[in-house]
């Protein structure tokens, strides 16, 4: 059965703490890839072969920025103080995946008739696991 | 809870403005278990002067009028007017001398766009587990604001008025929320300023810029916010 998406839940914390905050996030994706290499030899049938080499992921998102938020706050430092985060992609609120990244950018908006947004990128620093 | 965008501030620094033996009242600090004080800029006066112009030199003295000297201070957070120092012997506050920038509300500012962004340098090696390792390198800083064209036009100056040394660089402050201690300042280069009009609209300004990084790596003369940076180490 599909999963809706607003059951979706966006977590960080400093490496280290032991407190999950949730990002007050309305939309968020998560890219998980590699490097596809071609291995394809003589031996071949006429088709081409592959491995998978290194993978990546990152997690992007939207959020309303606040500032009296906490975990607005852990995101912005992160990126001001240069430290990892970690992460948690949940697309049911409960399980999916978690692991560690480095804040690639922040990029805060806002008009007169319009809600202050975020839109924030985390790249890839390590392993990533599922919760 | 959100914030709703009309709530933001923007403004922009004029001109440096020098000032003698200021006081600065010291704070908590909370953030070093060493020996430290902190000191922030009493704003006793109508004008905030909590902005400390980064070319002038400034100078400490302690309630007696004697110099601190300069291996006594840790780091001065130039956007912010506050120096640690190295030393707990000031117990309620010094004295300044320097120049600071007043800054004034962006006239028609209707919209910003605030990028913290840097470069991700892949440090993936054969210890790798599968998965790519990253830094964060050189961070960068661009603004973009969109603004009603106004008589009284700065920005427009500060493209015009480019010295014989470099550019002209302006000190701008974000607020996305009036009201609230949350506030980011930074020095930037105006890059554009793009104007355009119809006949059937109001005269629109979308101005860029980027942001002049001060050498320092110890004091805060590039980009930080109010509530931000936890270490000395930028």
């Amino acid at each position: 059965m599909a999963q809706p998406g607003y059951q979706k839940t966006l977590q960080i914390k400093t490496t280290g703490s032991t407190s999950w905050g949730d990002l007050p996030a309305n939309a968020a994706s998560m890219n998980l890839g590699g490097d596809i290499l071609d291995d394809t030899d003589f031996s071949s049938t006429g088709i081409r072969s592959r491995i998978l080499g290194i993978r990546d992921w990152n997690i992007s998102g939207t959020i309303y920025y606040d500032d009296a938020n906490t975990v607005v706050n852990t995101l912005r430092s992160a990126w001001l103080n240069r430290t990892r985060l970690d992460i948690r992609y949940l697309p049911n609120g409960t399980n999916g995946f978690t692991g560690q990244g480095q804040i690639e950018a922040i990029n805060l908006s806002g008009s007169v008739n319009d809600l202050e947004v975020g839109e924030f990128t985390i790249q890839a620093d390590g392993q990533l696991t599922t919760v | 809870m959100a914030i709703p965008g009309f709530r933001a501030t923007i403004k922009r620094g004029g001109t440096p403005t020098a000032f003698t033996e200021a006081q600065m009242n010291r704070i908590a600090e909370t953030t070093h278990t060493t020996a430290m004080s902190l000191f922030k800029m009493s704003n006793t006066t109508a004008v905030d002067r909590t902005i400390f112009d980064r070319n002038t030199a400034l100078s400490f003295k302690d309630t007696t009028a004697t110099t601190i000297s300069s291996t006594e201070i840790d780091t001065i957070d130039y956007l912010f007017g506050k120096v640690r120092l190295k030393t707990t012997a000031h117990t309620t506050s010094i004295l300044v001398t320097g120049s600071y920038i007043p800054t004034v509300d962006v006239v028609g500012a209707n919209t910003f766009n605030l990028q913290l962004g840097g470069d991700i340098l892949d440090d993936t090696d054969f210890s790798s587990t599968g998965i790519r390792s990253r830094i964060l390198g050189l961070r960068d800083v661009a603004l973009t604001l969109g603004r009603w064209e106004h008589t009284t036009d700065q920005f427009w100056n500060d493209l015009l008025l480019k010295t014989s040394t470099g550019t002209t660089v302006a000190v701008v402050e974000i607020r996305p929320s009036d009201g609230s201690s949350s506030i980011s300042r930074g020095w930037f280069v105006v890059e554009a300023n793009n104007l355009s009009g119809s006949v059937n609209d109001l005269e629109a300004a979308e101005i860029s810029m980027q942001i002049d990084g001060d050498p320092s790596t110890r004091d805060n003369k590039s980009f930080t916010w109010s509530d931000g940076l936890t270490s000395t180490s930028p």
